[in-house]
């Protein structure tokens, strides 16, 4: 092989690895977004419906406890609302 | 006007133009989401979630809400360079406020000793794995942050005029009794029948930061619950109390207290340089003063 041709094969290694670079370059964007979003890891499990929560076996003496479960307190009627508020560090 | 009592705080409820029955349900649904932000948020109780974070010792996965109220703060915390810190609950443990408050409760001989300033910038979040780490020795406390936040979610359940007020932290949508805007008393700092000054206000909020009701003795010196987040104790602000008017109760919580650590100079400036807010400051000498965008109703 003389000079002139293994320069020549350098020059074409070059441009074959440049057009190689150029053409991932386009494409690795891409794919990227079409990527599946990553999933959740851990969820709670009052996130779930009920009817996909896993048996939960607690030990002895305790429970899960459920949202639904918060006792709110009962609102009392005020007989005689005032038109005006009062604002204060509480 | 129903009344109920949740956060330690008398909740009430006011929606003029709903029939009695819709506001007793509007009332009762409050109550609900009060009772239900308690259990979880809080960091009196053993079993809520905020509790289950303030423990941790490895990375923890938390719930989609916790996990909006974190970025809440951090928001929060950026906003007001630190002034608003939720990180301040070891703080609070260590100044003597480690239980619901009550008058005389917290009341002890030790002094503040050694008091925590990590920042929750150091609390590592992962919004989408949703797993928060926590450095050892950092404590979050929401205090009238999930109050405000709170009162908003109460009050946007409802369509029309509704006022929802949680001690002082109040949402007050519409435009009141006479059509001129709600009226608020603002109430004087040492003396709790007297008002400073009376604004109106409409589909706006308020709320008021001011350390002469949650303060106990620690040692020889009073402590109370505004911490400065720069020193990890009590404020020693120049203002007496901070009244803020902002779009929603839960900025007006947020900003009450940065403009109270910022003392009456640099909280005044703080207030004008943002559109949105409105303040009336009570200095410890007496003086009242309104800057910002804060309408006085004149009698």
């Amino acid at each position: 092989m003389t000079e002139t041709q293994r320069e020549w094969r350098l020059y074409i290694v070059a441009a074959v690895a440049g057009v190689y670079v150029l053409a991932w370059s386009q494409i690795t964007p891409t794919l990227r977004a079409k990527a599946p979003a990553a999933q959740p890891r851990a969820v709670w499990l009052d996130d779930l419906p009920r009817e996909q929560r896993p048996a939960v076996l607690p030990p002895a003496g305790w429970r899960v406890a459920d949202r639904s479960q918060v006792v709110a307190p009962v609102p009392r009627r005020v007989p005689a609302p005032s038109a005006r508020i009062r604002t204060r560090s509480s | 006007m129903w009344t109920f009592r949740a956060m330690n705080t008398e909740i009430t409820i006011t929606a003029p133009a709903l029939s009695e029955a819709d506001e007793r349900q509007l009332a009762a649904d409050a109550a609900q989401l009060f009772a239900e932000t308690e259990r979880r948020f809080s960091r009196f109780r053993e079993d809520s979630e905020l509790s289950a974070l303030n423990r941790a010792s490895q990375p923890i996965v938390v719930s989609p809400e916790l996990l909006e109220l974190l970025l809440a703060a951090r928001r929060h915390a950026a906003d007001t360079a630190g002034l608003f810190d939720p990180a301040i609950g070891a703080a609070l443990v260590t100044a003597g406020y480690d239980r619901s408050f009550s008058p005389g409760a917290l009341d002890r001989d030790a002094p503040i000793l050694n008091p925590p300033t990590a920042p929750s910038e150091d609390l590592a979040i992962d919004e989408h794995a949703r797993r928060v780490t926590r450095p050892h020795g950092l404590q979050l406390d929401f205090g009238g942050f999930l109050k405000g936040r709170t009162v908003d979610r109460a009050a946007a359940t409802a369509r029309g005029a509704i006022v929802v007020d949680a001690g002082g932290d109040a949402m007050l949508r519409g435009s009141g009794v006479d059509g001129a805007g709600w009226l608020v008393d603002v109430e004087d700092p040492w003396d709790a029948r007297a008002t400073v000054a009376t604004l109106r206000v409409r589909d706006r909020a308020v709320a008021t930061s001011a350390p002469n009701r949650r303060r106990w003795r620690a040692g020889s010196e009073q402590a109370h619950h505004l911490i400065d987040p720069r020193t990890g104790t009590p404020s020693r602000s120049d203002l007496a109390q901070v009244t803020i008017v902002a779009p929603t109760a839960e900025r007006a919580d947020v900003m009450a207290k940065a403009v109270f650590l910022l003392g009456a100079a640099d909280g005044a400036r703080f207030v004008v340089g943002r559109d949105d807010l409105g303040a009336v400051l009570v200095t410890r000498t007496g003086d009242t003063r309104a800057v910002g965008d804060v309408e006085l109703a004149h009698a």
